[in-house]
């Protein structure tokens, strides 16, 4: 549908917005990255403290569009809820932002992603590197069936962040205390990370994610197959971290949304409706779609 | 139209009308027909399953009734003077002299001692042959490894001549005409004098196990088979399982999915159903003749089943690394591991009690193949034991060929002997297998 791409895009944008934008405040005008034509997400979509900017995004399954066209600035220090009914896109956008959707056959990305200006799909860019600053935590708890140990240690080892032993030993125990796990696996650090329950195994994940000091942490659905108790530590656990990390989270729990998130986007059917500030989005939307959803008319 | 669809709710409306007793009877009708089929299907399971197993009872029953007499052998335990006037008269003790001296007449000069009375040419002849012609290399290898044993007392199991041997298993029977057995009425006389005072019994067969093939069914053994099947077996692993493991590898983790990843797929499939003597004649063309390498040499052998396992190889691998879960790749992608150090961390490591199941179990075949050796010359008849992958050598089902065409009873025994050996070896290595499979298969 959208035959300019991202580039072309770019440089035609002498007007940033168009006319179907109603709310586009000053804090718009005033980013640094101009918003392409053809945009029709209600609400902010940039903020002032961007780190990762995206503009025009497209993502194609062989011919199948999977999302069209979202633009959409992720802040630091700041927790980003993305809700909607299944298949309308949450999760594939959250792939594209650490390029997860390169191992995916047939998936193609078009559109302007950039972490601190820097493009993720340019050359000299190493997806590994990438992803060493781009965390994920995925929805399926998903440790290697490895020790506790080595599962944390890995990260670090991979990417040669520990000189020697002592070093490591202090990166997995700051690691695993910062996702709150320390206490209950202090002493079976060489048992299996799948041995451990559910919702330890999420935090051991997690753990493992923030041991490479990452800045940017992604969740996709962290908490749908937890129990409420492992769930509320999760929350917790993400409203301490946001203090370091920028986090996105993809969640089907409008609750977990207004709970943990400061911003919230609402996708719907592969399209970015609205984008807001959370208690907004949810006291008050300004698009039928999101207050539809919002309400429970659907999904 | 209209009136259509209200034929339809009328119809409806009749089934919905059913009393609940009338519904109750139909389905109870067929209740009884379906319990009727699960019964049937259940019958011809059972059926099919017993007559597997019977088939395997009797094959089993068969090989194992035939075949476990071979481990035993008849001996004649004899006092054999190693006189030194007859070995070395030079009293040289050298190799050759050791060698090459007449051991026979040492035998003959202990049968005619155990039995003074005999005379003449002929019944001395008839003496003779209860021994096994053979029955000096025994002795021979005793003397050359030890010369210090020249000129003692030594009290020697003679290998009994497999006619004596079939008679002590009760393989021939002594009630039918003189001239029609191979044993005459005083040769059985002395063999029941030797067996009354113990000196002739049935004991562990080590001619079976330690000799190569022979024309002589008492002197034939599998060891030169055996051998000749471990070293074509170790060039068959040390060839196909890495090859396998990192063809499989590329084209599951690596190759991207395109016509030509299609048509290798395809390609590799078809290979596994090709029938193995066809591997033999590439072999033969491809390894004997454009390369020239040996004829008959396990060498040759290993690389021609090394073709004929890898299909095998490659497709229980690539399952083994399909069944790893996506989320395992996912997490180490996650976590910023390159493609490799995904594979090499934790998807090979999760993968690979499959793939060495896999590849054990194309070991099996490869072990139990016997037609494309054929084609690559190792049906020779082979007596020496084979030392390397150069030497000529044959392989134990190649063995069991090679005896089944013999008439003798002894090759008989022989026979099923040494399918009993092979049967053990895929037993040993399918168990293995499953071992493997059941010890390291992480759960996640």
């Amino acid at each position: 549908m959208q035959t300019v791409t991202h580039r072309e895009a770019m440089n035609d944008a002498t007007e940033p917005g168009n006319d179907r934008q109603p709310v586009a405040t000053p804090a718009a005008t005033r980013s640094s990255v101009p918003l392409p034509p053809g945009h029709t997400t209600v609400g902010t979509v940039t903020t002032e403290t961007p780190l990762i900017t995206c503009r025009g995004v497209n993502v194609f399954y062989g011919d199948k569009q999977a999302i069209r066209h979202v633009s959409i600035d992720i802040a630091r220090k700041q927790v980003l809820a993305m809700i909607g009914p299944s298949g309308c896109g949450k999760s594939t956008f959250l792939r594209c932002i650490n390029r997860m959707n390169d191992t995916i056959p047939g998936a193609r990305v078009e559109g302007h992603i950039a972490i601190e200006g820097q493009d993720i799909h340019d050359k000299s860019v190493d997806v590994v590197q990438l992803r060493a600053r781009i965390g994920m935590v995925f929805q399926k708890p998903n440790p290697f069936p490895k020790s506790v140990y080595e599962n944390v240690a890995y990260g670090p080892r991979i990417h040669g962040l520990a000189g020697d032993r002592a070093e490591l030993d202090e990166i997995v125990h700051t690691s695993l205390r910062r996702a709150g796990l320390w206490e209950e696996v202090k002493d079976r650090l060489q048992q299996p990370g799948t041995s451990l329950s559910g919702g330890q195994q999420q935090r051991l994940c997690i753990a493992r994610a923030i041991a490479v000091n990452p800045e940017v942490i992604l969740m996709d659905e962290p908490c749908s197959a937890l129990d409420p108790i492992a769930t509320a530590r999760i929350e917790d656990l993400m409203d301490e971290l946001r203090e370091s990390y920028a986090i996105v989270i993809v969640t089907h729990s409008m609750q977990q949304a207004a709970r943990v998130s400061q911003r919230t986007a609402y996708f719907h059917l592969g399209d970015l409706i609205e984008v807001g500030p959370t208690d907004k989005i949810f006291t008050n939307p300004s698009h039928k779609l999101t207050e539809d959803y919002i309400t429970g008319r659907f999904g | 139209m209209n009136s259509t669809s209200e034929a339809r709710a009328e119809g409806a409306s009749r089934v919905v009308l059913r009393t609940a007793a009338a519904t109750q009877a139909i389905v109870a009708a067929s209740i009884r027909r379906r319990n009727r089929a699960e019964w049937r299907f259940r019958a011809y399971g059972l059926l099919a399953v017993s007559a597997g197993i019977a088939f395997v009872l009797f094959l089993f029953g068969t090989i194992i009734g035939q075949g476990v007499s071979v481990f035993r052998q008849a001996y004649v335990e004899l006092p054999i003077y190693l006189d030194p006037q007859i070995i070395d008269p030079d009293g040289t003790r050298a190799a050759e002299v050791l060698q090459t001296a007449d051991y026979q007449s040492l035998i003959r000069s202990a049968l005619r001692e155990r039995f003074p009375e005999i005379e003449g040419r002929r019944n001395l002849r008839e003496l003779y042959s209860i021994i096994s012609s053979a029955a000096f290399i025994d002795l021979q290898r005793r003397v050359v490894a030890d010369p210090a044993l020249v000129g003692q007392r030594l009290r020697v199991d003679l290998l009994a001549d497999d006619a004596v041997d079939s008679l002590l298993k009760g393989r021939t029977s002594r009630e039918s005409p003189e001239q029609e057995r191979r044993l005459t009425d005083q040769q059985l006389g002395w063999i029941d004098a030797l067996a009354a005072d113990g000196s002739l019994r049935l004991k562990f067969n080590r001619e079976f196990f330690g000799n190569g093939d022979s024309r002589d069914p008492e002197q034939a053994g599998i060891r030169g088979a055996l051998m000749g099947s471990l070293l074509t077996l170790l060039i068959t692993l040390l060839l196909s399982f890495p090859i396998g493991v990192a063809a499989a590898v590329y084209l599951e983790e690596f190759a991207p999915r395109n016509r030509v990843t299609d048509i290798i797929e395809v390609n590799i499939n078809n290979l596994a159903a090709v029938p193995s003597i066809v591997f033999g004649l590439l072999g033969l063309a491809v390894f004997i003749i454009f390369f020239g390498l040996p004829r008959s040499a396990p060498l040759v052998g290993g690389l021609v089943l090394t073709l004929l396992t890898l299909p095998t190889i490659i497709i229980a691998s690539r399952a083994a690394l399909k069944g790893v879960p996506p989320s395992i790749r996912e997490a180490a992608l996650g976590m910023g591991a390159s493609k490799i150090q995904t594979v090499a961390h934790h998807v090979l490591p999760l993968a690979l009690p499959g793939m060495l199941t896999g590849t054990i179990i194309g070991m099996a075949r490869a072990l139990g193949e016997s037609a494309p050796l054929l084609m690559i010359g190792m049906v020779a008849f082979i007596v020496d034991v084979p030392q390397s992958v150069f030497d000529s050598a044959t392989a134990l089902p190649v063995q069991v060929f090679l005896w089944s065409d013999l008439p003798e009873r002894g090759f008989v025994e022989r026979t099923s002997g040494a399918i009993i050996v092979l049967l053990l070896f895929l037993l040993i290595m399918n168990a293995t297998a499953v071992i493997l499979r059941n010890r390291f298969e992480k759960r996640w």
